[in-house]
């Protein structure tokens, strides 16, 4: 059973939340505000978030252990498993290019639209909960599209590609 | 004490890496937090329970779905509410909002990962993950310029309306 799991996201959730309201934690919030007016703020949050997960790792790897890290070394430039697409491809046949093609749009895609909606989908969270009502529609949007996206277009794209 | 952006990276991103040696948040690797794939995993897992439909989820949500997302609003709202900052509002077109919240997300998982896992994943060593992160910041550089172009549309039109006045 999986009830410590489900405890520790719910925790986990409330902190960073509780955090990033405080905050106003916001990943393009910070690439974002760094572009337009050089104002490093917010870019900070998100170096801090990537040198502490990294040092973290780093402690567990030497004491507990962490599989496959650093994943460079253990899987090369195959990417860590987590896309719907990626998973699809189990005999693990599919070309590099078309990996880094999928991460590449999917990449752009976020940066793209997160910035005309004001935040990151953390961000968004936040927001909704301070009241703002575009913010609970950006929500609404976000959860249909997780559905959509694997229950009609997840089939769509694997045909085409004939995965 | 005053919390600043650094200091509550530095927590989520030690939280991250713990919670997946842990709790068990795990696999895939690299998934202690991820705001669209535990989305994803919630709603879904929810849609497979009640219409007995078979949706994808990440192999960690299998029983029971990561409740993250449901933390999140929660300590938000314990926040927002403590700070006095609680207040119903609308910024922008709630129909726009919901098209951006929609193409965030399709976009999130052909990624496989929003904003903050990608970096958790570029620290768990994945080299696509680096150059998930680079379209993202094009994406926000040409989204920055396309708010840009749209704020100076709004003040050519001013402009034009006070020179008919």
């Amino acid at each position: 059973m999986q009830f410590e799991t489900l405890l520790a996201t719910l925790i986990g959730g409330f902190v960073i939340g509780f955090l990033a309201q405080r905050t106003r934690t916001c990943f393009i919030g910070g690439v974002r505000d760094y572009y337009l007016v050089r104002d490093g703020y917010l870019m900070k949050g998100a170096i801090s978030f990537l040198l502490s997960a990294l040092m973290a790792f780093l402690i567990l790897r030497l004491s507990i252990g962490v599989p496959n890290w650093p994943w460079i070394f253990s899987k090369a430039l195959l990417p860590i498993p987590g896309s719907p697409l990626s998973s699809m491809d189990i005999a693990g046949k599919v070309p590099l290019h078309i990996h880094l093609a999928l991460a590449m749009i999917g990449g752009f895609g976020i940066g793209l639209f997160s910035v005309l909606a004001g935040g990151c989908p953390l961000r968004q969270h936040v927001m909704a909960s301070e009241g703002n009502k575009s913010s609970m529609a950006y929500l609404l949007g976000f959860y249909v599209a997780a559905i959509a996206f694997h229950a009609f277009m997840l089939p769509l794209i694997s045909q085409v590609l004939g995965w | 004490m005053r919390i600043t952006p650094a200091l509550a990276g530095f927590l989520i991103g030690a939280m991250a890496a713990l919670w997946q040696v842990l709790f068990r948040v795990y696999p895939p690797p690299a998934y202690g937090i991820c705001i669209a794939c535990h989305s994803r995993d919630l709603v879904n897992w929810l849609v497979n329970f009640s219409a007995g439909l078979n949706l994808g989820v990440a192999p960690v949500s299998l029983e029971a779905p990561v409740l993250t997302t449901v933390g999140v609003i929660l300590g938000a709202l314990v926040s927002s509410f403590s700070m006095g900052e609680f207040k119903f509002k609308v910024t922008e077109n709630p129909v726009k909002c919901a098209f951006y919240g929609f193409m965030v997300m399709i976009s999130a998982l052909l990624l496989g990962a929003c904003p903050i896992r990608t970096l958790l994943r570029v620290a768990y060593g994945d080299v696509l993950a680096v150059f998930g992160w680079l379209s993202i910041m094009l994406g926000v550089i040409v989204g920055a310029e396309i708010i840009k172009w749209d704020a100076r549309k709004d003040l050519r039109i001013e402009e034009r309306g006070e020179n008919a006045v």
